[in-house]
């Protein structure tokens, strides 16, 4: 299963789950508007699946390898344990720097969130320097300060 | 209708008309620089802060950001080779050899002229085409409302990024985003699994700066890298010589501008095919075809008076219709929207006065930035110089509390980072962010026009009137098409 699989997966699902849905309306709301347009994306993704699927084992096939099945394939493919693991990896750090500065947005002011989170995210996970992560935080904080508090009034 | 271009003029130039136009420039200008932000991301981070705005200086900043990002994508694309927006590819072909041959201000002097007269040209044609719009408008009825809407999600779908079959798709996961909330007719609550936050649908402000913004700063923090990665030295010298050189080639300057123009109007196509169909095309005509590539001074004219008369022609559907003739135009129908007013053809006969302030903007944004291009060049290139490291966290930071000023609502900023991550995989998987965005816009005035069409013409309103049944065979004949020549591709091998 590759990323892209897993993400054509995600679309069925949520097409599945939006078409019984609409089942509760069906009959009244909208002449059925959610209800065709959720099937027909429903039946494309499931067709997208089967493509890529087979385009995937076809390709294995050709460099001489036998095909996968598919309780197998989840962890040894190598487009999920190589370069793009990694990067999924990142987009979750990425995530979860961006989960601290709601919650602490959340619990107490988005003028304590927004220089604690650029430095973090600057010095911490792109490896800047300190200075220059500290004098980001202090100066983006500054016009954050100005734009949204002092001329928009956003508490 | 022209009646309304002296007021408008007063607004734009009256202060603080144009204080905001020239901070919409100068923004629009430094995201046009910075390789991988353009004209959708600056619209989509400005637009919240526009919310506090009168509804004409709204306008005025966020067309005079958009304005801007095609003139300086070139900047980028001249120096470092590395095209500050998809707009401004083709530009790179022969601006970046001039520049290797120390011609770097010849080149942007005749980028940055182009690309004001290629504005100019863009905005005359709009001007001209637009009291057309109200015959066309007054014979529309709910018919050819939905077909119009169809077609355009249609051409988006097949014309836009990704492949076809992914943009079909996308525009199908848009509408149906676009059906979650109040039915239009019933007033019925569809998909709000019992939470207050969705009974009002899903916003459409939160949900472009998730995809545009928030998704483009991810691709830049792992990317991890400064945007220049080289220093460069650049004078002013030959920027005159540039502008000229627009005037000695004003039948490249104006076969380019049509081509952008014609290629603005219709729905989905954007600047960057602009860039590139009018590259080829100054390449096709030229008799001595081989200097180009090398640093032909037409290879950087043609492209540019393209990417900037485009945004005229993509306000002709835009403004007559309120179909997207862009992505920018798709973000600008979405501000409108949050300002009470309804882009397409009520628009037009009801405040015409708001189409001019458009136009006159896109105008003056042009001529802001092209003069700026001209005389402060080497400073503005140096931003490029910034990493983006330092850039991206300050993008992530602008983009959550832009959600969250536009209606104060937490949950928004929640929907932007979800839509952050989606944006983030459509561009990994090639679906089309485009069309899910169009397609949200126009879900509500699809299901609308269907249902009013339906209670007043019934069914066959689809048929039995001349423009909706031409629109519907446009419409099946665009999705078939495609498909037919695919077809019929493979046959003959």
């Amino acid at each position: 299963m590759t990323d892209r699989n897993i993400f054509s997966v995600f679309v069925i699902s949520l097409m599945g789950a939006m078409l019984f849905g609409s089942f509760n309306y069906y009959e009244t709301a909208a002449f059925g508007f959610p209800f065709t347009v959720a099937l027909i994306v429903l039946v494309m993704g499931i067709l997208l699946l089967l493509y890529d699927i087979s385009a995937l084992r076809k390709k294995k096939v050709a460099v001489g390898e036998a095909p996968k099945t598919s309780n197998q394939g989840a962890e040894k493919s190598p487009d999920v344990s190589g370069e793009s693991r990694k990067k999924w990896l990142e987009v979750a750090r990425i995530y979860s720097f961006l989960a601290g500065f709601l919650v602490i947005s959340y619990f107490t002011s988005y003028l304590i969130a927004v220089p604690v989170f650029l430095f973090l995210l600057t010095y911490w996970y792109c490896r800047e320097r300190l200075l220059p992560s500290a004098l980001v935080a202090v100066v983006t904080s500054g016009l954050v300060y100005l734009i949204f508090a002092y001329i928009l009034h956003l508490r | 209708m022209y009646d309304h271009i002296l007021p408008a003029l007063i607004i734009i130039f009256s202060w603080p008309g144009i204080a905001y136009l020239i901070a919409g420039t100068l923004v629009g200008m430094i995201f046009g620089i910075l390789p991988g932000l353009g004209g959708a991301q600056v619209l989509a981070l400005l637009l919240p802060l526009t919310f506090f705005l009168d509804h004409n200086y709204a306008i005025i900043v966020l067309i005079g950001a958009a304005s801007a990002v095609p003139t300086a994508g070139s900047v980028a694309g001249i120096l470092l080779n590395t095209p500050g927006t998809s707009q401004s590819v083709a530009t790179t072909f022969d601006g970046y050899p001039l520049a290797q041959q120390g011609k770097a201000g010849y080149a942007i002097g005749a980028a940055a002229t182009s690309s004001l007269f290629g504005a100019l040209v863009g905005a005359m044609v709009l001007i001209l085409i637009l009291p057309l719009a109200r015959p066309i408008v007054l014979a529309f009825s709910y018919p050819e409302y939905f077909m119009v809407s169809m077609m355009g999600l249609c051409l988006i779908a097949l014309l836009g990024e990704g492949h076809i079959w992914k943009g079909i798709m996308s525009a199908g996961i848009g509408l149906m985003l676009a059906f979650v909330g109040s039915d239009p007719i019933e007033g019925l609550i569809r998909y709000g699994m019992g939470s207050d936050y969705l009974y009002d649908g899903i916003k459409l402000v939160p949900v472009m700066i998730g995809m545009f913004a928030i998704s483009e700063a991810l691709k830049l923090l792992l990317d991890k890298k400064s945007v220049a990665g080289e220093r460069i030295e650049f004078g002013m010298k030959g920027v005159w010589q540039g502008a000229a050189a627009v005037f000695e080639h004003r039948g490249v300057f104006l076969r380019g501008s049509i081509v952008g123009t014609m290629i603005g109007i219709i729905p989905g196509v954007g600047g960057a095919v602009a860039n590139l169909v009018a590259y080829g095309q100054a390449k096709a005509t030229a008799k001595d075809s081989d200097s180009f590539g090398k640093g032909d001074i037409r290879g950087v004219i043609a492209p540019e008076s393209a990417n900037n008369a485009k945004d005229g022609g993509a306000l002709v559907p835009t403004l007559i219709f309120g179909i997207p003739g862009s992505l920018d135009m798709a973000i600008l129908i979405g501000a409108l929207t949050t300002f009470g007013l309804t882009p397409g053809p009520r628009l037009i006969i009801d405040s015409p006065e708001i189409i001019m302030v458009l136009i006159g903007t896109l105008v003056c944004g042009n001529v802001i930035a092209g003069v700026l291009m001209l005389f402060c060049a080497p400073t503005l290139a140096r931003i490029t110089a910034v990493k983006s490291t330092f850039i991206a966290p300050i993008i992530l930071v602008l983009a959550l509390l832009g959600s969250y000023a536009a209606d104060g609502h937490f949950g928004d900023m929640i929907v932007a980072l979800i839509f952050g991550l989606v944006g983030y995989c459509f561009q990994a998987f090639g679906f089309s962010r485009v069309a899910l965005i169009i397609a949200l816009v126009l879900g509500g005035l699809i299901e609308k026009n269907f249902y009013q069409n339906f209670l007043v013409f019934g069914l066959e309103g689809f048929v039995n009137r001349p423009i909706a049944l031409g629109l519907l065979v446009a419409t099946v004949l665009m999705l078939v098409y495609p498909l037919m020549r695919s077809k019929f591709r493979g046959n003959k091998r």
